[in-house]
């Protein structure tokens, strides 16, 4: 068929023929309509089925593709992300000494107060949220609020006593920090950890803040190697206050899980130990201590040239049960039995500046303070990490 | 007329933005490895959506059974017996945007299953995050392709 | 305050009396299932699709499309053309799956008896949006079948559904 006079508008000229364009425009259509059905079709690849035994032997598409460890090993205790506890602890006795000069040999300094501390709990909050999380760095920032608030009952007070025991039955204290984790996978099976921390430790409150030159900082770095999946193990170096006052100790990484799958450990000695039973994917119970404790600036004893800092440090024999609620929210409940450690006070300068007295230093206290042993429970809420 | 032409126009161009993002959603079809290498993912379309089956482990059998390892960690215990080796352990992934999305991730070493986004950082590259509730709460994993040797 | 107890009882029985609601059993018509050989030794899909219909369905009992509540999927039975079929089959898998439905895992059989035309799935206990699934235009069964060796024929099975359904009265 030929189309004389057409326009520009109504034809196109096609393989020597003018086709008019209002076809031109319907078949246009038409291959779309067929097009985009055809494409909806449901894909059937799903059934073409495959050789399993092909899997075997695989390569990289990308030559330059690694593997990484991870940071876990199987039926590790859950990771937080965001925690939310109360701790408290039984009665038991407290001893403050004078203050003085007091030699670290001496067990106990001169009797300044005494009392029963009938209360001693507070809540914990911990936040840590990944940063950049990948197979090949892991970086995560955290936060933690701890408030202790005590009770004292039985008091009695000799002339001359710093008054501590009023000062803590008033005030409390507390921890505010700020924490990060650094985990670098160097290949399959090595790794390097770092941790660092920054913490406000003292009786201040709210309107009555702590400056922050009396931040207190710690840190930690592991070399490690996970030869398999059940079993983590590392070794370096840590500027720590677990005991109270600063202290710079070798750290040993241990986390195992025997072929079972039921039991298994969760070492870093000697911050903490434990042994874990494993019920299942949702039950789990810890048995083992940890060290707790800080520098804590006491405000109301400190003057123009000195900063007293109670250096507070707890060992904490505990069982500790996890379990899932629901999702990704774990309970957790622990009792334990709290060791005094130290609550030893130091007069440092005003500026706040550490010294290191370790293990084997002879600087003095200005007070020499005993906490009785007492029965500990805790019981916390989580988000845990996938 | 000029309605006709208009409206062939547009529906010429939108099949071909249609195949077009069909054709990105795609190349998530394939063989991937995620970086612990302990097991190897068979990404498939069925019905628009992507999901993937575990096609191999590396440690195929359970060490105290000696038996083929099966889904002994899910809650539901009436799925217990079901095998590890063809578990969809990715289901539901939508192409969107330039991502997989609306995806879960089941972990068959704990039993949870977590919210999922995929991206592609190349044609051999996945970036995998799972996470729980907001996807600040969680990590990502990268995948790489493989191929049958 | 006992003027509110009593008020707020009151208003709690008229709510559950208005809402009461019965069960009733739907079943699907045979769905082919089918795995497309050559087959390897290995798990292999077997997918098929139905229409579930559940307005109609609903209609027919008499009851508006909007009563479903709930549903449960209560029993899945595959009959097999003949009994070699099952003896070269070692676990079976079903999911259920839709566009704007989650895929979910709703039975599974593991181990299959050998020498059997009928099987019997073990129906997954904790079930979600199964009612959701019974409202889409199209419900895909896959599969997951574990063949024991290879084989180039097709791996073919008919599946019926059974459901339980909660609906308003």
């Amino acid at each position: 068929m030929k189309y004389t006079n057409c326009s520009l508008y109504n034809a196109i000229k096609l393989s020597g023929t003018l086709v008019p364009l209002r076809r031109l425009c319907l078949l246009l259509v038409f291959f779309c309509t067929i097009t985009v059905l055809q494409s909806q079709t449901p894909d059937t690849s799903a059934t073409q089925e495959e050789d399993y035994s092909q899997y075997e032997t695989v390569t990289f598409t990308d030559v330059s593709a690694r593997r990484y460890c991870s940071p876990k090993v199987f039926d590790l205790s859950p990771q937080r992300f965001i925690s939310l506890a109360w701790d408290v602890q039984a009665p038991y006795s407290s001893l403050f000494s004078l203050p003085g000069a007091y030699s670290p040999d001496l067990k106990q300094g001169n009797d300044g107060e005494s009392a029963t501390a009938a209360y001693t709990g507070g809540f914990r909050f911990g936040a840590n949220i990944p940063v950049v999380s990948r197979n090949n760095i892991l970086w995560q920032v955290g936060a933690n609020v701890w408030d202790t608030r005590y009770n004292f009952k039985d008091l009695t007070v000799q002339e001359g006593a710093a008054g501590l025991t009023r000062i803590l039955d008033e005030r409390g204290l507390r921890t505010m920090g700020l924490n990060t984790t650094v985990f670098k996978p160097l290949g399959e099976t090595t790794f390097l950890l770092f941790q660092g921390s920054a913490d406000l430790n003292g009786d201040y409150t709210l309107s009555d803040f702590q400056s922050l030159r009396y931040l207190r900082y710690s840190g930690a770095a592991v070399w490690g190697r996970r030869p398999h999946d059940r079993k983590q193990w590392g070794v370096g170096i840590s500027r720590t206050y677990r005991v109270g006052e600063m202290n710079y100790i070798p750290v040993f990484l241990f986390n195992y899980t025997a072929p079972s799958r039921r039991w298994g450990t969760e070492i870093l000695f000697p911050a903490r130990a434990h042994v874990r039973r494993t019920f299942n994917p949702r039950n789990l119970l810890l048995v083992g201590y940890e060290l707790e404790g800080q520098s804590y600036r006491i405000a109301q004893l400190s003057t123009a040239d000195q900063s007293w800092e109670i250096r507070r440090g707890e060992l904490r024999a505990r069982a500790d049960y996890q379990r899932k609620l629901s999702g990704f929210v774990w309970l957790s409940a622990q009792v334990g039995w709290r060791y005094d450690w130290s609550y030893n006070v130091d007069a440092l300068g005003n500026d706040g500046r550490e010294f290191f007295r370790g293990f084997t230093g002879k600087q003095s206290y200005t007070m020499l303070n005993q906490m009785g042993s007492a029965l500990y429970f805790n019981i916390g809420v989580h988000l845990v990490s996938p | 007329m000029k309605n006709l032409i208009l409206f062939a126009f547009f529906a010429f161009f939108s099949t071909i933005s249609a195949l077009s993002a069909q054709d990105a959603g795609d190349k998530l079809i394939g063989l991937w490895e995620p970086s612990n290498g302990k097991v190897r993912i068979k990404i498939e379309k069925i019905a628009n959506k992507y999901y993937g089956k575990i096609v191999w482990l590396r440690e195929p059998n359970d060490p105290q059974t000696g038996q083929p390892k099966l889904d002994k960690n899910n809650p539901d215990q009436s799925m217990r017996s079901v095998p590890l080796k063809g578990y969809r352990m990715l289901k539901d992934f939508v192409y969107a945007d330039g991502e997989w999305n609306n995806g879960t991730i089941y972990d068959p070493e704990s039993g949870s299953t977590y919210s999922g986004v995929i991206k592609a950082k190349d044609d051999n590259t996945l970036d995998l995050r799972g996470y729980v509730g907001v996807k600040a709460l969680g990590r990502t994993d990268v995948w790489k392709r493989i191929q049958v040797k | 305050m006992k003027v509110l107890l009593f008020f707020w009882g009151f208003l709690l029985c008229f709510f559950f009396a208005c809402t009461e609601s019965q069960t009733i059993t739907f079943k699907t018509a045979p769905i082919a299932l089918v795995a497309s050989g050559p087959l390897f030794e290995g798990t292999n899909t077997a997918q098929g699709e139905f229409s579930p219909n559940i307005a109609d369905y609903l209609k027919q009992q008499g009851l508006a499309p909007s009563s479903l509540q709930n549903a449960t999927l209560q029993k899945v039975t595959l009959t097999l053309p003949d009994s070699l079929q099952s003896d070269l089959v070692s676990e079976i898998t079903l999911q259920l799956a839709a566009d704007q439905v989650d895929m979910q895992k709703v039975a599974v059989l593991n181990p299959v008896p050998a020498g059997q035309t009928q099987l019997t799935l073990s129906v997954a206990q904790e079930q979600k949006k199964i009612a959701d699934l019974l409202q889409q235009n199209k419900i895909l069964l896959v599969a997951d079948v574990n063949i024991k060796k290879d084989m180039d024929a097709d791996w073919q099975a008919t599946a019926v559904l059974e459901f339980l359904l909660t609906v308003k009265k």
